[in-house]
């Protein structure tokens, strides 16, 4: 991750007109932005449309851009808004529907995690990605932006379009659920530990 | 703020939690500690949120995104704003049109035995070269056909490669340069990039594209390979393995109408001029060759500027000579040959320069 001032001055860099800022800030975010893109609609094509005319138009009003120490909360903001206002008039994107979706099955996804992570967290990562599909869309958006992308309370209420409350709301509530699904794993480590302490004296 | 009443949820939602559990600090964990051991109740509190916070953080689906979306989207976008500003491109292509014209040519003539040279350079695993090559997936192609084979390379480069011909690359360029290795005959045309140099590897040679266009001749039997610059620049140094010092050091930088003769056996490098030296202005002006009581040194500096080539001459010996002639048909050496003759000078080619020997007229 890049510090607040390396962010402005690639940020600055890419005011000025420099290319391979541009270029850098599309790799830095451009999965991260496909992946959050996901997580307003299943559309594929709505979600690459929409990143390719977020760049377009990024690079073509540069100069009159102000200036910012967080071009990820720039770009995922500016992101939704650009689904949600194609979404809100275009029938077309709204008629198509979750079969376009490119292979990202979340099978793969699983087992490349089941190799990175140590055996004891496996059941951990089960059981929170149960509770995850309870929950709803819009809890699901503010729980990857806060936990998946470190954007503060505030940030998301405005990525999201929603209030400072609603956001803290959405967050908690979700959590609360998650909780749920973690606590027996914690319950039963409870036990465990117990166990062992009263072995052990 | 009473973290002593907190539940897994709240500190799960805690800013100040949640900057301990992603990116403690030492403050951060002298207050954390500090507030367990006065509150040991809430241990399985801070457990389960912890836990959360850290399974939450991996779950994430970005990182299924595949590499291949991103990079088609990429060239998308690139794609639209070069169509959106194809006006502006336009003018930029006209003025380095020298430059950009010809796509770079890489031609390497190679016997059968060309193959053999590639997989001993395989095999040489100690060389800085093949240590970077590892981490990159390479493609292999080989045309044993009678036909030229095209392959596009990921950076939008082409290579046409010839019969009998091998060529390694990779998949993705990575890294600050593009390497490829050949063995054989193959056009290459080079998309320019400033920031990553393209190398082509071939009988311990490396030509490094510091600009767009050149050619090598390399006879695999014979004891030298040659390079021919027909615009922009290009570096030419052996591929010594573990220098001491920078090998392009030791090479030299060619530039229109200069080539370097290699020699294989010793690894040294000599400058010279093509044998075909062609015009570097894609249009010259008609009149350019047409000489009418021209001094010596306007002669010179049509054929400088024509041939992108260095003429020097004695201005002082050669301020009486004037020349009324018309060369525009005549190529480099038919020129130089008619001008000395009516300066009764005489010409050599030394390191890529034209000398004049001239006694005055």
């Amino acid at each position: 991750m890049l510090s607040k001032s390396q962010n402005k001055a690639l940020w600055n860099a890419f005011r000025e007109g420099n290319r391979e800022a541009f270029q850098r800030i599309y790799e830095l975010h451009s999965r991260e932005l496909v992946g959050y893109g996901y997580k307003i609609t299943s559309n594929v094509q709505l979600v690459e449309d929409s990143i390719h005319d977020l760049f377009i138009e990024l690079w073509q009003s540069r100069a009159n851009l102000s200036e910012t120490d967080s071009i990820k909360f720039y770009l995922f903001r500016s992101l939704r808004n650009k689904i949600q206002r194609v979404q809100q008039r275009d029938v077309f994107y709204n008629a198509t529907s979750m079969d376009m979706l490119p292979e990202v099955e979340e099978e793969d996804n699983f087992m490349e995690q089941k190799w990175l992570r140590p055996e004891g967290q496996e059941q951990l990562y089960r059981q929170l990605r149960e509770g995850y599909q309870q929950l709803s869309p819009r809890q699901q958006q503010a729980i990857d932006l806060r936990f998946t992308h470190h954007f503060s309370n505030e940030e998301i209420a405005r990525i999201m379009g929603i209030n400072y409350q609603s956001a803290c709301k959405f967050i908690y509530s979700a959590l609360k659920i998650l909780r749920e699904t973690v606590r027996i794993f914690c319950v039963s480590l409870l036990l465990l530990s117990s166990f062992l302490t009263q072995r052990l004296f | 703020m009473n973290y002593d009443q907190y539940l897994a949820e709240d500190f799960a939602a805690d800013d100040y939690f949640k900057e301990w559990v992603c990116e403690p600090t030492p403050e951060t964990q002298a207050f954390w500690q500090a507030f367990l051991a006065g509150y040991p109740e809430r241990y399985y509190q801070v457990e389960e949120a912890r836990r959360l916070v850290i399974g939450l953080n991996g779950i994430d689906r970005a990182a299924a995104v595949p590499e291949w979306q991103v990079n088609r989207l990429w060239s998308r976008i690139e794609e639209s704003i070069a169509t959106l500003e194809a006006p502006y491109r336009q003018q930029l292509w006209r003025r380095d049109y020298v430059l950009q014209l010809a796509a770079a040519v890489v031609l390497l003539l190679g016997t059968g035995w060309g193959y053999y040279v590639w997989q001993e350079q395989e095999k040489a695993s100690d060389s800085p070269v093949a240590e970077q090559s590892t981490s990159p997936v390479w493609e292999e192609a080989v045309n044993e056909a009678n036909k030229t084979m095209t392959i596009q390379l990921s950076d939008g480069s082409t290579v046409r490669l010839e019969k009998n011909s091998h060529l390694r690359y990779p998949k993705d360029f990575e890294g600050t340069e593009r390497q490829v290795y050949l063995t054989g005959d193959a056009f290459f045309e080079i998309q320019k990039n400033p920031n990553r140099p393209f190398l082509v590897y071939a009988n311990g040679l490396i030509t490094k594209v510091l600009g767009t266009s050149f050619y090598i001749h390399a006879h695999q039997e014979a004891p030298d390979v040659t390079v021919s610059v027909r615009s922009g620049r290009v570096s030419v140094y052996a591929d010594v393995p573990n220098p001491k010092a920078d090998p392009e050091a030791g090479g030299v930088v060619l530039t229109p109408n200069q080539k370097a003769i290699f020699q294989r056996k010793d690894a040294s490098i000599s400058k010279s001029l093509v044998e075909k030296p062609i015009l570097l202005m894609e249009r010259a002006p008609a009149q350019l060759f047409a000489f009418e009581s021209a001094s010596a040194r306007q002669v010179f500096d049509a054929l400088e500027k024509a041939y992108g080539v260095e003429v020097l001459f004695d201005e002082e010996l050669m301020k009486e000579c004037q020349l009324t002639l018309n060369l525009t048909h005549e190529n480099l050496y038919q020129k130089l040959e008619v001008i000395c003759k009516v300066l009764g000078a005489e010409y050599k080619l030394i390191d890529g320069q034209i000398i004049i020997y001239s006694r005055g007229c």
